[in-house]
């Protein structure tokens, strides 16, 4: 199973054009998605006022500089990842509890209920009563507010039904005939074997609650206490500089923002690499049958 | 089946709902209380606008320990984000937080009005803080009172600046052997040798401001809502319907085909125009630059510090920046040009604190102090005499350099000002920076005869015009930028859809009525 | 009647076999009514004469405001609603038309490289920049596509004329659409990418020895297989029709640009937060409608590909 595509189709030697083609222009296709990075880094490195493609100009190090000091970006950076870490690990096991009774082609609310997430993939109260549920539950101003609206997450639901419907059957029979119990069945067999999908699963979830800075903004209000990453880097391009007070800062805003997104998107980097290699067996979306 | 379960769930939703709102009692009315012991002071909650620092910083700068010191009141400040502050509010107020006092923008003032969320102070006002009825103005009073009822507190700002002024690169200037121009058509030649020289568009400004005071006042548009005598009337006119509006968008559309304005100035923030003009010394850059730059006065400190990031460190900056505040028609024309009124903040306390309003106002009534012996309102501003400043006859209030940038936030404090003095007070933070004096000494020059104000900014809130302004604002400058760039052929269209669907005759028709009575008074 | 009932028993059998499996969905089930039906009771807010609901409380703020229609006049006979609406589905078919096929393109293009690293690293790059938040990717590209950005000083130094892309009304849908495929083309075909790879190598051989060419061999044997795939995410996409990309049109647009880009999600916003509207009713109302065409879409999909692939999301 390990890496079969390669291995597999590794042996056909067939079209020499086709792969000279196909290479050169995945080469392009790669340097395109990261180039705007190497911009950002790059604006990050310079001094304002330059004109960057690439590489930095009036090279300084004093944009990364002035955001480690900022004692409220390392605050921030903390709530995310508790924010993060506790976040995903609930989703996950939610959708994955969920995912697996849904697996079972003749659970009997099958199909009433994949209808019931699809709505709410689709329909939303707005923000207003969204505010009040979620602040008559005493959610608001506390990290618990970023966390518990966004556990459902139905992409994932389908993503880890479909992986689920797609193991062999008799994975779980001969567990049965051992007396296992639904719980350990999941736990101890589904969960280990599934470990591709719950990977790249884990990933999406915790990118989306990385990324997400509407619910800060709604459920937070002033708390800043708990002002979550993204947050804190968009009141940061959001701000006006106090005019009055003509700070190197003030001049450098843009190249300083840079900067913050430049560390702000690190932890990302670092978990990727670990991530990536399940991707490719943990996202199955097309064994489903009706 | 598929159904019945759904409209079960609806069901069930609908009952949980019904039984979470049903816990929450609900108040009728609310009331001052008159009965409070002041000597009590409680710890004050105190909401504020976005400080670009941390909370923490907030609360333990200078002028928030000094004020505790003053006052007797503990106080703990909260306050919003920058990103949709307004909405914050919103979800702060729904959620009744227990803020005493909330310093809010005008146009959140006039939104909480609206919805009757703020506490009626007109007589509480007489209890608790009778130096707030001494030292702000008739004037002021009036743009917080709704049908003869009082519901903030007006902080008339400084001293009524012009502000708006065209800043030039005066290096270059001189390299072209060009003078600061004064009519609109030196303006085009300067912009037009600029550009050539610079090899990018000489003018640059950001995107909050496509009306450009300094160019419009050619063509007597000097601010967003100001009379214009209609066939012998007086009438007050949004700008976008002023007689001579088209003149100025064609003017400003040639400017811009020409090449001598800044491409991106619909997506500039000012720290990017900024950015830009003080680009404009560096020979080298490759960049994005310019030498003439549309500007708040306040960016001259922003301008001088990058200046000096460029190792031009003059104290005066004579030989670098040039300023003009308005441009004319014809040399001979009588100048006026847009004159703030200074009006910033609104501080007012939500309704359901109206127990504690007294506590409130009574903090805010001895931070406006400023008598022999207690001086509270001036050492807010200033700190105290011979450490952070000293007084001279002849200039006035003059800062003492490093222990005055202790004060550099105060203003953000302040809830209310003690207008006759503060506009005096007020100066030594201009003085501060000597390019920034100079430049606010220009623009100040006869100020009282030139300045001319924007009528909206003394209503109080009006209904129609409130609920109006803000698509209105939005749609005006869209336009305005759209013509600059594709020229005049649309305006009709454009006017009536302003006047019909953003609801400009509306809110015309409201603040026209608000004027011919408040000034007929 | 003989059926219903042989119907009903076998209901209860099953439910009876899977008793046990209820507390797993529970949790998810519970989640889902309260944060997301629950607030749905707020679309009676449609309903309503734009409730107070700062000054009052919840349930009073509602009962005081009458029951009205008016939000839906409005909202089907204002012309500016229309043009939002427009907008919308000439971004939204853009990016299916042009953003759904690239995807697969990309899977198989990936799935035919033969150096295991390489296709590592093509993988690792391309899936990138799904990972960072629209507000960061517009701030990139302002820089990328300004006046002088990259892309700019490459035309200008071959002879172009250089534009201001982002304050072109005509290019903002096409940049939308570019920025879109940017960050979600990678993102997207890792589906696709996992479905090639479970693909039977067998099937290839067989076709090799028929003699079917590289292109051939894509055509019947890759793209067959994998159909089950796309159908389930074009389901999913149709269903998303009436959402041309909030975040992402939010962060892009400008004075210029805003009669060829303002869509309904961003009408919605400015209208219901916006300072001096809170228009709440009218708000709700056009999330209403849009939501009830979203989910007319994805039901009606999802019952065409059941009928004629026999296979759908559920």
């Amino acid at each position: 199973m390990k890496n079969n595509t390669f291995i597999a189709r590794s042996k056909i030697k067939d079209a020499p054009v086709f792969h000279v083609i196909n290479t050169i222009l995945l080469v392009v296709i790669s340097l395109v998605c990261v180039l705007p990075f190497l911009n950002v880094l790059a604006t990050a490195l310079s001094t304002a006022g330059n004109q960057i493609n690439f590489w930095p100009k009036g090279f300084t190090w004093g944009n990364f500089i002035s955001v480690f000091t900022n004692g409220g970006f390392w605050r921030a950076m903390g709530v995310s990842f508790l924010v993060v870490v506790c976040g995903t690990l609930l989703s996950v096991t939610v959708m994955f509890s969920a995912a697996y009774a849904l697996s079972k082609p003749d659970f009997p609310f099958r199909k009433g209920l994949m209808v019931f997430f699809i709505i709410v993939m689709i329909f939303s109260g707005g923000m207003v009563p969204n505010y009040l549920v979620v602040n008559s539950l005493g959610l608001t101003r506390s990290p618990l507010a970023l966390i518990l609206p966004s556990v459902v997450q139905v992409y994932n639901l389908i993503l880890i039904k479909s992986y689920l419907q797609g193991l062999p059957p008799e994975l779980e029979e001969s567990a049965k005939i051992d007396g296992a119990s639904n719980l350990q069945i999941m736990f101890k067999i589904l969960f280990p074997v599934s470990m591709p999908c719950v990977a790249s699963v884990s990933l999406f979830t915790a990118v989306t609650f990385w990324n997400n800075y509407t619910s800060a903004l709604i459920y937070l209000g002033t708390e800043e206490k708990w002002y979550p990453l993204s947050l804190f880097i968009l009141n940061y391009i959001q701000s006006e500089p106090d005019a009055l007070v003509g700070t190197w800062e003030n001049i450098q805003k843009a190249n300083i923002e840079a900067a913050m997104i430049v560390l702000s998107i690190i932890p990302i980097l670092v978990v990727y690499p670990f991530v990536l290699k399940f991707f490719t067996k943990g996202v199955t979306v097309g064994s489903v049958k009706g | 089946m598929k159904k019945v379960k759904v409209l079960l769930a609806l069901a069930l939703c609908i009952v949980t709902v019904f039984s979470v709102c049903a816990c929450n009692p609900t108040s009728n009315d609310y009331e001052i209380n008159y009965d409070i012991d002041l000597s009590q002071k409680p710890t004050l909650e105190v909401l504020m606008p976005y400080s670009g620092k941390s909370i923490d910083q907030v609360n333990s700068d200078a002028t928030a320990l000094l004020i505790e010191e003053l006052t007797g009141y503990k106080v703990n400040y909260t306050q919003l984000p920058a990103a949709d502050a307004s909405k914050t509010i919103n979800t702060e107020l729904m959620d009744k937080r227990p803020y005493d006092v909330m310093k809010l923008t005008k146009d959140q003032f006039s939104d909480l009005v609206k919805d009757d969320m703020l506490v009626d102070i007109t007589d509480a006002l007489e209890v608790f803080a009778p130096d707030m009825l001494a030292n702000i103005s008739e004037e002021s009073w009036d743009v917080v009172t709704v049908d003869g009822r009082i519901y903030g507190v007006p902080e008339r700002a400084s001293s009524d600046n012009i502000e708006n002024p065209i800043v030039f690169n005066q290096d270059l200037l001189n390299q072209c052997n060009l003078d600061v121009p004064e009519t609109l058509d030196e303006f085009t030649e300067v912009l037009r040798v600029l550009t050539q020289k610079l090899g990018r568009p000489a003018l640059t400004f950001d995107k909050y401001t496509p009306l450009v005071h300094a160019i419009s006042s050619a063509f007597g548009i000097y601010t967003y809502w100001q009379e214009y005598e209609i066939d012998g009337k007086t009438e007050v006119l949004y700008y976008m319907n002023a007689p001579r509006y088209d003149e100025y968008v064609e003017y400003m559309h040639d400017l811009y085909v020409n090449g001598y304005i800044d491409q991106e100035v619909a997506t500039n923030t000012a720290s990017d125009a900024s950015t830009r003009f003080v680009n404009g010394f560096n020979t080298d850059s490759q960049g994005a630059k310019a030498a003439a730059y549309a500007c708040s006065l306040w960016s001259v400190t922003g301008i001088v510090t990058g200046l000096e990031a460029q190792g031009i460190t003059d104290n005066t900056m004579e030989n670098y920046l040039a300023y003009v505040r308005s441009l004319k028609e014809n040399a001979t024309d009588e100048e006026k040009v847009y004159r703030s009124s200074g009006y910033g903040y609104i501080i007012a306390i939500p309704f359901y604190q109206a127990e504690r309003a007294g506590y409130a106002l009574d903090w805010m009534n001895s931070k406006i102090k400023d008598t022999e012996e207690e001086p509270n309102f001036r050492s807010i501003v200033l700190g105290e005499e011979g450490v952070h400043w000293t007084y001279s006859p002849s200039e006035g209030y003059l800062p003492i350099t490093p222990a005055f940038n202790e004060k550099d936030e105060s203003s953000y404090y302040i809830t209310g000002t003690n207008e006759a003095k503060y506009a005096e007070y007020w100066k030594a933070r201009v003085r501060k920076q000597p390019e920034l004096f100079r430049a606010w000494s220009i623009m100040m020059e006869n100020a009282d005869e030139v300045g001319v104000y924007n009528i909206a900014d003394f209503t109080p809130p009006i209904e129609d015009y409130n609920s109006n302004r803000s698509a209105m604002e939005e749609y005006a400058q869209d336009q305005l930028y759209i013509m600059m760039k594709e020229g005049t052929d649309k305006l009709g269209e454009y006017l009536e859809k302003l006047n019909g669907y953003q609801g400009g005759e509306v809110a015309t028709q409201a603040i026209n009525e608000w004027y011919s009575t408040y000034y007929n008074k | 009647m003989a059926k219903l009932v042989k119907h009903r028993s076998e209901f209860k059998s099953r439910l009876k076999r899977h008793k046990s499996l209820i507390p797993f969905v529970l949790p998810a089930v519970v989640f889902a009514l309260v944060f997301s039906y629950l607030p749905m009771v707020g679309i009676l807010i449609a309903f309503k004469d734009n409730p107070n609901f700062g000054r009052y409380d919840v349930f009073e703020a509602f009962t005081k405001a009458g029951w009205t229609m008016e939000n839906f006049e409005k909202l089907f006979s204002d012309p500016e609603i229309l043009r939002y609406v427009k907008n919308t589905l000439i971004i939204s078919l853009m990016k299916i038309i042009i953003l759904f096929p690239l995807p697969v393109v990309l899977a198989i293009m990936v799935s035919e490289i033969r150096n295991r690293h390489f296709s590592k690293w093509v993988q690792g790059l391309v899936f990138l920049p799904h990972f960072f938040s629209w507000v960061v990717i517009v701030g990139i590209f302002n820089n990328i596509f300004g006046l002088y950005g990259p892309i700019n000083n490459l035309s200008v130094a071959l002879g172009g004329e250089p534009i201001y892309y982002m304050g072109e009304p005509a290019w903002f849908r096409w940049l939308v659409v570019i920025l879109s495929g940017w960050k979600e083309i990678g993102y997207s075909s890792i589906v696709y990418i996992a479905a090639i790879t479970s693909i039977d190598p067998a099937l290839y051989e067989a076709a090799k020895i028929d003699g079917a060419g590289k292109f051939k061999q894509i055509w019947c044997v890759t793209i067959p297989s994998i159909m089950p795939t796309i159908i389930v995410m074009l389901i999913i996409r149709i269903g998303y029709l009436m959402d041309a990309g909030f975040e992402q049109v939010y962060a892009m647009i400008n004075s210029l640009t805003r009669e060829t880009g303002e869509i309904i999600g961003t009408y919605v916003y400015r209208l219901g937060l916006g300072t001096g509207s809170r228009d709440y009713g009218l708000s709700t109302a056009v999330g209403l409608v849009n939501g009830v065409i979203s989910l007319i879409l994805i039901l009606g999909a999802n019952r065409l590909s059941k009928k004629r692939m026999g296979s759908g999301i559920w």
